[in-house]
């Protein structure tokens, strides 16, 4: 599949509109461009290529072809590729030279559509972002918001006054608190990209940063009002003939043109609107604003202060007092490039406050004022009313940090204990109630009735209680009134709502927020550990664990107990190689052994892929659980399934089979449900989600070691599984979380869901210092995989014809179809591909397990920013690898053989070892890549198929695991079970120590087996 | 355009009719919606004829007045009147003096207020009190502190065509208070520099040194050779960047701040773009959510069950 960036190109002035081009790393064919003498960009898509690609639907199907110079970073005869596309960086400095590139050129308000419209991931198949187009979606971002908010101003806007050309134009307004500090943000972190486009003229540098981003923000807001607010009471203007009629109705046409005003009238309508604007900026320019600051007194009957300052837009922390700016002082003078005509703004800006607020004036009346002095009842007026108004007109408040607190207000507070109904000895259930109390309080203080009644009859706004000042506001003083008629301040609630309660930041009951959660017995317990995952009290390891658990693991394996215990949905996230199958394992034991017995079977449900690898490990490390495998044509169906269920601990299954058996799964009780690799429930609409969802189970447990946390869809999908009705329903939950925190990065939503979500979920990562120091340098794990029915069929096929034909011979003919067999049964155990040796076309997906798994595996690794070396002893399989995996995982790779030159493999592994952006994945044939190099980046090492010779393999692995190393390494090595994989590692295990001597040689040895030995080798034994 | 209108003009002929003049914002009833501009005009109503008053008003609001420009201490304008060339008026006040402006501003600085309402668009209630505190007076209030001139062929001054420019003239005073000052004989500048001065303590009036608004010098930004990163890559500041998409906590929040503009017209902005600034928020809302839809279905763990 091809890969390609989309690029786009904002184009501010006359053009006013978008070219949007695509950037391959291949060399395009290119029809030759006429009039240009500037060569073309090799590796640019053809306009007519990227309509096909992307326009379908939208605004680009029929958008004009055409064309724009760029200045771009360029070797001698091409430019560098961007760096999704190339991750070698070009020199610094770079070199930059015109080319020029061709695409599909839209006006603004089309292609603000299609920017805001391109999905995050994958727009078109191989289509990623380019910097500019991603830049641009959050300045996108921002010119929604000003809209949506109605932050526009029409205006009249000269463009040749002496021909009488005036244009109607809508003026994004961003004087807003946080408007300074983001619009220099977005200036800051500009891609030089967009400030590429190279003019006829060689001396015109590039357009700056921040002229280039308000022309943006003041296009597409002048665009889209233009055209969004084109209502039918708009269109009646047509028949205007008043000049502001005009004006008015040409602020949403096409061409902004005022027509059939004379210059005379122009004229005046443009002063006239110059004089209504006056105000807008009031409050300060673009640099500088004026800010109030309401200082509370010492005592509580003493004398507030409304202190006057100028505030620096860009950095809303630099403040300068009206008594510097009397003065002129050294400070002023310092930041006067910030504040320039200090006195002036000052007073302009008071000025115009005292319009608003007209208790200003009396301060004014001094020669040099500086603050004005309220009373509490004034002061409260003023926060509650005026501050607002003023915030809005673009001043700066300082208001104090209490206000508006939630622990300076009246809130209330839920108190939780354990429920009359239940004995401490009782089985605690999810549907287990506990008891509730609502209080009220106000800051710190509980307050009863007479309390609050007392309180709310001062009639005072703001209270000073025990030197901390409390906000009475009257809405809320009603709130807490209609809250003490009520009658349901004590109740019963099960356990998830409690948790909900707890753990939300933004719950609030009949308009006064929810301040605090108090808790007693054991309910406090619950809560703390539920809450604070140190308090986690750790179990011992299970005596029927057959394996030592790790620190880490224990504690994980302590956590799910505990979730267990509540029947609360768990995910165990840790990262790949940490062990999630033994601490899972390690639960059921525990369970096993505290109970007596089960009380019934446990479901696990996992890729087709694992499903031997599963039953390997359950078999190894948890002898006692009674496994019962469902795969296979042969599977039990109805009552039979039923009763051999009954009889197992431990039941595994693969989630295709949950789908296409989901009625004879969901007809059992199961004691619990495992998803392991629970990213397969990621889409909450797919069939097998939905049958997950439908189990019937006392507990449910999710393994994963995806970064759950960041995908936010997929987040609601898996909590929906654990805790259903958790999160709320996947609407509510979009709007309230998903949108705001992927889309538009809001860090309260953020932290408000990490907060509710984080007690259900435990992800250890192998750097956390807790784990680091609990893991052994080097892990060898086996990986068991499974044969496709198309490997399964010609493995048989090729065992039986070459068998016979063994049997038949001897000698050196013997000794060398011995060798060929055992290279085509491994080719087989690789790939059918590899075998049959395939055209480079034929498609690879699906057909081999052993590939399934590995990419499975490095999706999983390269989600959490790791690096893996592959070894293959077959150049033919590092090819075949070299040319799917870049596919399948949307990553490059690099490949090392025997056939690379000296010089490309030392770029590879500095590429490898050191660019920031450089290929994760290191595909390397055992024989080109087994010494000498140092690839220490890695922290996976896989050996896709298999040498037997442990000192080759270890050899191989050492490039990873040498000095350098400041990870640990794991190793991963691929057996398919049930092949000769399998028996020769069997073999070479119970034999290790003799290893070294007898099969060190290589393979040679395998020739020497009696053909009897030699077919129990090879034969394919079904796994169960 | 050309005014509508019925009047009867039995006492005098009528003008030509005048295409594209300035406009009057009040088709009724008073000239000028300040106080102050509301002075000017009585100043001139005190030295006028009743007769010519209403016809100058008339010719005001008829768009006689093709053009009016500010000159040194005055204004000069075209007028258009029955003869196909239009008369050129010029009307001028008599300055103070320098030692009358020290003794003004002496007064003015006293009080921020003054300042704080003239740069806030507005002229100070006291102002009067003000400049008669300093001995002098603002608005003119003899015949020879205003001095008016015409080209028609009208042996009164201040003529017809003179009163129209007045009224035009009462409506600028509207917008700019510090007009009024200009025509006395000291610019906004000069006034804003002097009462710095006194305010800061060495009392010296430096009308040279008066405060240029400063214009930010452009940054061209980095060149783009600077760093071979930065030229494909968005900048970390960006890590910290959001937005929030939300209907305005009250609507069309701008006019809110602004008012209405002051005009003739019957149609106030708030009323007429209230439905599309409604229609802008919900387009926004709808791109920005609305097409935000499910992943497609698809089934993962692609391979077959045997």
């Amino acid at each position: 599949m091809l890969r390609w960036v989309l690029h786009a190109h904002w184009q501010p002035g006359e053009a006013n509109g978008i070219l949007f081009w695509a950037e391959t790393n291949e060399v395009q064919k290119h029809a030759r461009s006429g009039r240009s003498r500037t060569p073309t960009h090799p590796g640019c898509l053809d306009p007519a290529e990227l309509r096909a690609r992307l326009g379908s639907g939208t605004p680009l199907e029929d958008a004009r072809i055409d064309h724009v110079l760029l200045s771009l970073p360029s070797s001698r005869n091409r430019p560098y590729p961007s760096p999704q596309l190339n991750p070698e960086l070009p020199p610094a400095p770079p070199h930059l030279s015109n080319r020029q590139v061709n695409g599909l050129w839209l006006p603004a308000r089309k292609a603000f559509t299609v920017l805001v419209s391109l999905p995050e991931e994958n727009p078109a198949p191989g289509c990623l972002l380019g910097s500019d187009t991603r830049y641009w979606r959050h300045v996108s971002n921002l010119v929604l918001e000003v809209l949506a908010a109605q932050k526009v101003l029409p205006t009249l806007q000269p463009v040749n006054p002496n021909r009488n050309l005036y244009h109607a134009r809508w003026k994004p307004i961003l004087d807003g608190p946080q408007d300074g500090p983001r619009l220099a943000k977005l200036t800051a972190a500009m891609p030089s990209i967009c400030r590429a486009e190279s003019t006829a003229r060689a001396e015109t540098p590039p357009p700056a940063p921040r002229s280039l981003l308000d022309s943006y923000l003041s296009s597409m807001c002048d665009a889209l009002a233009r055209s969004w607010g084109n209502t039918r009471s708009q269109r009646l203007l047509a028949e205007g003939t008043t000049p502001l009629e005009r004006w008015l109705w040409a602020l949403f046409q096409e061409d902004p043109t005022v027509t059939h005003v004379s210059a005379a009238q122009m004229n005046q309508l443009f002063n006239t609107l110059q004089t209504w604007m006056r105000y807008l900026h009031a409050a300060g320019d673009e640099n500088t604003r004026v800010a109030l600051q309401l200082e509370p007194p010492a005592e509580s009957d003493g004398e507030w202060k409304l202190h006057f300052l100028l505030q620096a837009r860009e950095d809303p922390s630099l403040l300068v007092r009206a008594e510097e700016i009397w003065n002129e002082s050294e400070n002023l003078k310092q930041l006067s490039q910030r504040f320039q005509a200090p006195q002036e703004r000052l007073l302009g800006g008071l000025g115009y406050a005292a319009r608003l607020y007209p208790p200003l004036r009396q301060s004014l009346q001094a020669r040099c004022p500086t603050h004005l002095s309220l009373d509490t009842t004034t002061a409260y007026a003023f926060l509650r009313q005026t501050a607002p108004l003023l915030e809005q007109a673009g001043f700066g408040l300082i208001t104090p940090p209490w206000w508006n607190q939630r622990n300076a207000r009246l809130g209330l507070r839920l108190h939780l204990k354990p429920s009359q109904a239940m004995t401490p000895t009782g089985k605690l259930e999810l549907s287990t109630l506990i008891a509730y109390e609502w209080q009220l309080s106000l800051g710190e203080t509980r307050l009863t009735r007479q309390e609050f009644e007392a309180l709310a009859a001062l009639k005072t706004p703001l209270v000073q209680i025990r030197g901390q000042w409390v906000q009475l506001d009257i809405e809320q003083v009603e709130a807490a009134l209609r809250f003490w008629e009520k009658q349901r301040q004590k109740g019963e609630m099960n356990l998830l709502e409690a948790a909900r309660l707890a753990l939300d930041s933004q719950n609030e009951q009949g308009g006064l927020p929810l301040d605090d959660v108090s808790a007693e017995g054991w309910v406090a317990d619950w809560l703390e550990r539920l809450s604070q995952p140190e308090r986690l009290q750790e179990l011992p390891q299970p005596p029927g664990l057959n394996g030592q658990l790790r620190p880490y693991q224990r504690y994980g394996f302590s956590w799910l107990a505990f979730l267990r215990r509540w029947n609360m949905g768990a995910c165990l996230a840790d990262d790949m190689g940490l062990g999630k199958t033994i601490q899972a394992l390690a639960l059921l034991v525990h369970e096993q052994q505290s109970l007596g017995q089960l009380p019934g079977p446990t479901l696990l449900v996992c890729p087709t892929s694992v499903v031997t690898n599963w039953q390997r490990e359950a078999a190894r490390f948890a002898p006692s659980l009674r496994l019962m495998l469902h795969q296979g044509a042969n599977r039990l169906r109805n009552s039979e399934f039923a009763a051999a269920a009954q009889h197992a601990d431990l039941v595994l299954t693969s989630y295709p089979l949950l789908r296409l058996d989901a009625d004879l799964l969901q007809s059992i009780a199961w004691y619990g449900v495992i998803l392991d690799e629970a990213q397969n429930i990621k889409n909450p609409t797919a069939k097998q989600t939905q049958a997950a969802r439908k189990l019937n189970a006392s507990f449910r447990f999710a393994l994963t070691g995806t970064p759950v946390e960041n995908r936010l869809a997929e987040l609601w999908s898996l909590m929906n599984f654990l805790n259903p009705g958790y999160l709320g329903n996947q609407a509510s939950f979009r709007r309230e979380f998903g949108l705001p925190i992927e889309r538009f990065g809001d860090p309260q939503a953020t932290e408000r869901l990490r907060k509710m979500v984080s007690p259900f979920i435990l992800r250890r990562v192998k750097t956390d210092p807790r784990v680091i120091q609990d893991l052994p340098e080097k892990i060898e794990v086996k990986e068991f995989c499974t044969l496709s029915e198309e490997q399964a069929t010609l493995y048989q096929a090729v065992v039986k014809t070459t068998m016979d034909q063994i049997a038949n011979s001897e000698g050196m003919e013997r000794r060398g179809m011995v060798l060929t067999l055992l290279m085509q049964l491994k080719q087989i155990c690789n790939h059918p591909a590899q075998y049959l040796h395939e055209s480079e076309t034929v498609p690879l997906n699906g057909r081999s397990g052993k590939l399934n798994r590995l990419i499975e595996m490095l999706e999983e690794l390269l989600a959490t920013g790791e690096r893996a070396l592959i070894f293959t002893q077959f150049a033919e399989m590092g090819h075949l690898l070299a040319r799917h995996l870049p596919n399948a995982l949307g990553s490059s790779v690099l490949y090392l053989h025997g056939g690379t030159p000296p010089h490309l493999r030392d770029e590879m592994v500095r590429r490898f070892q050191e660019d920031v952006n450089g290929p994760p994945l290191f595909i390397l044939s055992l024989k080109a890549g087994g010494l000498g190099l140092n690839l220490t980046r890695a922290s996976h090492v896989f050996h896709f198929d298999r040498w037997w010779n442990p000192a080759v393999e270890d050899q191989a692995t050492d490039r990873a695991f040498r000095i350098g190393q400041q990870r640990n390494v794991e190793v991963h090595k691929f057996v398919v079970a049930g092949t000769l994989e399998e028996k020769i590692d069997e073999l070479i295990e119970s034999k290790k120590g003799l290893a070294q001597s007898i099969i060190g040689s290589g393979e040679q040895w395998l020739t020497e087996l009696s053909t009897d030995e030699l077919r129990d080798l090879v034969q394919l034994r079904s796994t169960p | 355009m050309v005014e509508k209108r019925n009047e009867n003009t039995a006492w005098g002929m009528r003008p030509r009719k005048a295409r594209g003049g300035i406009q009057t914002r009040s088709q009724r009833g008073d000239f000028a919606k300040n106080w102050w501009a509301r002075r000017w005009i009585a100043a001139l109503e005190r030295l006028m004829d009743s007769r010519r008053l209403a016809r100058g008003k008339y010719y005001a609001r008829a768009g006689q007045v093709l053009s009016l420009e500010e000159t040194s201490h005055g204004v000069f304008a075209r007028v258009q009147g029955s003869r196909p060339a239009p008369y050129k008026v010029s009307i001028s006040v008599t300055p103070l003096t320098d030692v009358q402006w020290e003794r003004v501003l002496d007064v003015l600085v006293d009080q921020a207020l003054f300042a704080a309402q003239l740069l806030a668009g507005e002229m100070p209630d006291q102002i009067e009190e003000a400049f008669s505190t300093a001995g002098v007076s603002l608005f003119p209030t003899q015949v020879n502190d205003l001095l008016t001139t015409c080209s028609c062929p009208d042996y009164a001054n201040p003529c017809k065509h003179v009163a129209a420019t007045h009224y035009i003239l009462g409506e600028r005073f509207d917008e700019d208070p510090f007009l009024l000052f200009r025509l006395r004989g000291r610019t906004q500048e000069q006034i804003l520099a002097a009462l710095r001065a006194r305010r800061t303590g060495n009392g010296i009036s430096q009308p040279e040194a008066a405060p240029t608004i400063p214009t930010p010098v452009e940054e061209t930004g980095p060149a783009l050779e600077s760093d071979a990163q930065r030229f494909w890559e968005i900048g970390a500041e960006l890590q910290t960047f959001s937005v929030s998409i939300r209907p305005p906590a009250l609507i069309q929040p701008i006019l809110q701040r602004l008012g209405e503009p002051e005009t003739d017209s019957s149609i106030t902005l708030r009323g007429q773009l209230e439905d599309s600034y409604q229609a802008i928020t919900q387009a926004a809302l709808s791109l920005a959510y609305g097409d935000f839809g499910l992943p497609p279905e698809e089934e993962t763990d692609a391979s077959r069950e045997p």
